[in-house]
Order: C-alpha cells, then sequence, then structure tokens
C-alpha cells in the first residue's frame, strides 16, 4: 500500500493540500456554504462529463434536470410534508425518470438537434416553473426545511458539507467503476464513432440512453442537496446560465478526468464569489473562460497538469539521450 | 374580430422575424457547417445599436438601419474568423465549434449588460406622428408593420442576391461543396465570412425594427433565437423555404397560445411542440437530411 502510494505521490500531495485547505475553512459559515457548493456541483458535473465528456451527448440543458430534483425534494418535503431524506430520494428518482424520457430522443439525434432539443427542454423546464404558481409558487420561490437524516437535522453548513461530500465519494467511486467497465468503454467507442461502435455489437441506444439518465439523476441529486443547501428555491436560479455554467464547469477542469469536474466546480465558484460585484454580466467570465479554454486548454485543467507531466517527462528523457 | 385581427398581425410579424433569424441558422449551416448560438444575440446587439443611433445620436431610423447592418455584418465576419475559422483550422470537433459560439453569444449578452445596462430600454418610434394605423379596422402600431416589411423584404432580396447574383451562386456552389467549389476558383474562406456576415446583418435589421415594436432586453435576443433555431428545424434544417415556414409556424404556435391559453405558458407549449416533433419528424417539414 505504501508501494502504491508513493508511486502517486502528486496525487497524494494534492489531496493532502486539499484537505488542509477544507479543514482551515470549514469552521468559518461562508465557506462551509462555498465548499458545499463545490461538492454539490462536482457530483451534476460529473454526471454530465459522463454525458458529455464519455459518450458525446452535448446537453445545453441540465439545469432542468437539477431544477426539477431541487423542486421534488423542495415540494415534497415542505409542501407535502414527507421526510426529506425520502423526498430527496424521491428527486434523484423523478429527475432520472425525465432523463429516461428524454433520453429516448436524444439517442436518436446528433450534435445540432440534440443541442436545440436540450435547449428547449431547459426553456420547458424553466418557463413551466414559473409560470405554474399554484404548484410550484412561481417567481415567489419556496423556503425549504432542512434536511433530517436518521433523525438528525442538517442545520448547519458543515453537517450538509459531511453529507455532500459523502455522496461526493460514493459518485466518483461509482464513476471510476463505470469508466473501468466494458459500460466505460462502450461509452467512449460510441462517442468516437457511433457506427463503429453498432458495428461491434454495442447496443449504441441502450448506452446513450443510459448514459443520459444517469447523468439527469445525478443533476437531481445534487439539485435536491441544493435545495436543502440553501433552503430556498426560486426558477431563477436553473435559467440557462445554470446550463451554461455547468458546462463551463466540466470543459475548465477537464472532461474524461476524474478531478476535472471538481476542479471546475471549486474555481468556478471561486471566480462566481469574487466577481460578486459584477452583478449580472457575471457570465461574461464564463463566456471568456470558455473560450480561452477551447483555444489554449481544450483539455481543461487537469488535462494541463497532464500535459505538464508528460512534457517533463519527455524532457528528463532527451537529457539522458543527449 | 378586433382582438383576432391584431392577433394576427403578431403572428405574421413574430413569425417574419422568427424566420429571418431562422434563415441565418440554416444559412450558417449550410454554408460552414457549424451551428451559430449567437444568432438571437446578434439581433440584441443590432436592436441595441439601432437604439443608440436613433436615440442618441438622433439620426433618422430609415439611415440607422442600413448602418446597423453595416456594423452587424462587421461583427459576423469577426466571429467567423475569429472563433469558428480559428477552431476548424486548429481541427477542433464540431462540439468544440458549437461552444465556441455559446461562448460568443455569452459575451455578447453580457457585454451589452455592461454598456447599455440590465434595465429594459425603449427604443424612439420610428413615426413620431402616426400613433396607429387602420388595418381591416384595427388600430395597429406602425412598428410592427414596418417590422414585418423590413422581414420581407430582407428575405426577398437575401433569395434574389443567392439566386441570381454571381456572388451569391459562389455562395451556393461553395456551401453545396466546398472543395469542388474551390477547384474553380471561388474563394470559399470569403464566402464563408460573407454567409456570416450577411446573417448577421439579417438579424441586426430585425432587431433594429423589433427594438421600438418590443421593447430592448439584453435577453431579447436569446429566446427569440432559440425559437428561431426551433423554426429553422421545424422547416428543415439548412433548407432557406424551410426557415421561413418553420418561423411563421412559431410564430402562429406563439399567438395562438397567448391568446386561448395563457402568455405565460406560450414558451412551454412551444418547446414541448418542438421536442415532440424532433422526436417524430427530425428531417423537418421539407425534408432536409438529418446531421449524422
Amino acid at each position: 500500500m505504501i508501494q502504491a502510494l508513493k508511486k502517486r505521490w502528486e496525487l497524494v500531495l494534492v489531496m493532502c493540500v486539499a484537505a488542509a485547505a477544507v479543514i482551515l475553512m470549514l469552521p468559518n459559515n461562508y465557506y462551509a456554504q462555498l465548499l458545499c457548493n463545490i461538492a454539490t456541483y462536482g457530483i451534476v458535473v460529473t454526471g454530465l462529463d459522463l454525458c458529455f465528456g464519455y459518450s458525446g451527448q452535448i446537453s445545453f440543458g441540465h439545469a432542468a434536470f437539477y431544477c426539477i430534483g431541487a423542486y421534488t425534494a423542495a415540494l415534497l418535503s415542505t409542501d407535502l410534508g414527507w421526510d426529506p431524506l425520502l423526498a430527496f430520494a424521491a428527486a434523484i428518482i423523478v429527475a432520472a425518470l425525465f432523463g429516461l424520457m428524454l433520453s429516448y430522443p436524444a439517442s436518436k439525434l446528433q450534435k445540432h438537434f440534440l443541442s436545440l432539443m436540450t435547449i428547449s427542454f431547459g426553456w420547458v423546464v424553466y418557463t413551466f416553473v414559473g409560470a405554474a404558481r399554484e404548484v410550484t409558487h412561481g417567481y415567489q420561490g419556496l423556503n425549504v426545511v432542512p434536511l433530517r437524516v436518521f433523525g438528525l437535522e442538517l442545520r448547519s453548513m458543515q453537517a450538509l458539507f459531511i453529507f455532500a461530500l459523502i455522496l461526493l465519494i460514493l459518485v466518483m467511486i461509482m464513476k471510476r467503476n463505470i469508466v473501468n467497465s466494458r459500460v466505460g468503454r462502450a461509452f467512449q467507442a460510441i462517442r468516437l464513432n457511433a457506427h463503429a461502435a453498432n458495428g461491434m455489437g454495442i447496443n449504441v441506444r441502450k448506452y446513450k440512453m443510459m448514459a443520459f439518465t444517469l447523468s439527469a439523476a445525478l443533476a437531481g441529486m445534487s439539485g435536491a442537496i441544493f435545495s436543502y443547501n440553501v433552503r430556498y428555491v426560486n426558477p431563477e436560479s436553473f435559467s440557462s446560465t445554470l446550463s451554461v455554467l455547468l458546462m463551463t464547469m466540466l470543459l475548465f477542469g477537464g472532461i474524461r478526468s476524474y478531478s476535472g469536474p471538481i476542479i471546475g466546480a471549486a474555481v468556478l465558484i471561486f471566480i462566481q464569489d469574487w466577481l460578486q460585484f459584477l452583478g449580472n454580466a457575471q457570465a461574461l467570465v464564463y463566456g471568456i473562460l470558455i473560450i480561452v479554454v477551447l483555444f489554449f486548454m481544450p483539455n481543461g485543467v487537469a488535462g494541463l497538469a497532464g500535459n505538464i507531466k508528460k512534457r517533463l517527462m519527455k524532457r528528463k528523457e532527451d537529457e539522458q539521450h543527449a | 374580430m378586433e382582438l383576432l385581427i391584431s392577433t394576427i398581425i403578431s403572428a405574421l410579424v413574430m413569425g417574419g422575424i422568427y424566420g429571418g433569424v431562422g434563415l441565418g441558422y440554416s444559412l450558417i449551416y449550410k454554408a460552414s457547417g457549424s451551428l451559430n448560438l449567437s444568432q438571437g444575440d446578434f439581433l440584441t446587439v443590432g436592436a441595441f445599436i439601432g437604439m443608440t443611433l436613433t436615440k442618441y445620436v438622433g439620426m433618422n431610423f430609415f439611415l440607422a438601419l442600413p448602418l446597423t447592418m453595416v456594423c452587424m455584418f462587421a461583427v459576423g465576419v469577426c466571429v467567423e474568423r475569429g472563433v469558428v475559422n480559428a477552431l476548424l483550422s486548429r481541427g477542433a470537433q464540431s462540439a468544440y465549434v458549437i461552444l465556441g459560439t455559446l461562448a460568443v453569444s455569452i459575451v455578447l449578452q453580457n457585454g451589452s449588460m455592461l454598456i447599455w445596462g440590465s434595465q429594459t430600454q425603449s427604443a424612439p418610434p420610428i413615426f413620431k406622428d402616426v400613433l396607429s394605423v387602420k388595418v381591416l379596422g384595427t388600430a395597429v402600431p406602425p412598428e410592427k408593420l414596418v417590422a414585418l416589411a423590413v422581414a420581407v423584404v430582407c428575405m426577398l432580396a437575401l433569395h434574389f442576391f443567392l439566386k441570381k447574383s454571381k456572388f451569391g451562386t459562389a455562395m451556393r456552389a461553395a456551401a453545396l461543396d466546398a472543395r469542388a467549389a474551390g477547384a474553380v476558383g471561388i474563394n470559399v474562406g470569403v464566402t464563408k465570412s460573407v454567409t456570416w456576415g450577411i446573417s448577421a446583418a439579417i438579424c441586426g435589421a430585425l432587431g433594429c425594427v423589433i427594438g421600438p415594436a418590443l421593447g430592448l432586453t439584453t435577453v431579447l435576443g436569446s429566446q427569440i433565437g432559440t425559437k428561431a433555431f426551433a423554426g429553422a428545424v421545424v422547416g428543415g434544417y439548412g433548407d432557406m423555404l424551410g426557415a421561413v415556414i418553420g418561423g411563421l409556424i412559431f410564430g402562429v404556435l406563439e399567438a395562438l397560445v397567448s391568446l386561448f391559453i395563457s402568455s405565460q405558458y406560450s414558451m412551454t407549449i412551444s418547446f414541448l411542440a418542438l421536442i415532440i416533433f424532433m422526436t417524430i419528424m427530425p428531417q423537418g417539414l421539407m425534408k432536409a437530411e438529418i446531421l449524422e
């Protein structure tokens, strides 16, 4: 085990630094909420990575599933008095169901058409939640009851962060298992060349639907965590800006990597924090970031780290040979 | 009866706008094979430039309109050269080019917010003395009729340009087969840039005329853009006439939903209809090819 740790010393170092940062920030309530947000977005962006990074299905409307998860948890626990943990589970299932429904047409369409469909679905959910005032409280919003896990009420930011962190770790383990299995390889094959994958006997439709539904479920999960975190839901939080933010986080952090989504989430959340003074025009920075990423870092920050390592190793090799 | 006529006129006006912007989507897809998610924001920027020219510089509207078109033409060419072509020449996949145009859309939208503020602005009316015009017995603001006229003129002009003029034919050739067109001496890079420029100019013109009619917000364009894209796909992605027909369909659908159900649900129902349509018939009404 010590050997395995020594081999991956960079990873261990980064994790120790991250753990130290987390422990330092946790007592402060404001930073604890930021950390909780990072964990939450980490989950949804990991799902988006499975959908776009691995299987190549563009989705500009994932905020819709996030919204569905948030509102399901909020409405069931607050309006209907359900046990918050049960509402949480229901949120994941409902979001997964909507994901399943949308994944069937999504599996038939490609690129431009898929972008249009996901954008439209985002608008459908956003406008519906705003308009159906009797059910969703419309633009007035809804104050959500705190989450109760096995009788323990998670009111504090710190407690909720632990909850979100546990879920994030479970999700990462699940991602690793998927990626290293035939399912993950099927996803990648489909992304690279769907026709060839079909020819090799991979059921393209089934795996596309699986990836899409899974990412929708994860988005629903994080939406539910969000509603228990902020304790207030309102349609404005789930506009197309959120979908763009999720994509930015994924691209910036690095697609097809484990740490990528979390790095992307962390950096974007801190940027969002620093740019409060810009008000609504914060998204301008997201746009510029996307352009920077597309031109200079197509593999994101995580990819950059890999590139730097490769270049350093190459230099070592050249020096040895020269 | 009055309500019906004004609804029909609104439907035609919005349909014309969606058709015009949708034309841009299909044009760009035909010419450079990419999806331009910033199309709606070309409309917004055009609207704001037009408003700035008429309100703050005090120019006559019918002078501001062509000037806006020229500005937006330049913007379109810059986006094509600076973002789309640059990404394509680096061998980026089409998904990344789409993301690039999304980034441009965000920059345009929020840049407008920073320059012109996020409050709803009002553009001065085009005809200061004429408040309303009687059409079939119903009072209609003349701005809406101007908007419809500009949309129709733009579409007809584009049609004749593409069909009859030498450069327009060159553009169509380059869109059909870039390599063959290059082989006969057509500068495909220039035709691509001009395509983007024309598409942006049309959106700018439509934005300029829709500003006085609808009121200017920075999110004006993104909603219109998405619906116009929906219209282009419904009509047949890549087909010019299809884009216009699809735009009209969405204009009418929107007006009908606002009239019979509620204006709040108009977007919900329009896009829900789109999703169902795309599931059943993705090649659209004019039977265009589906992207594979």
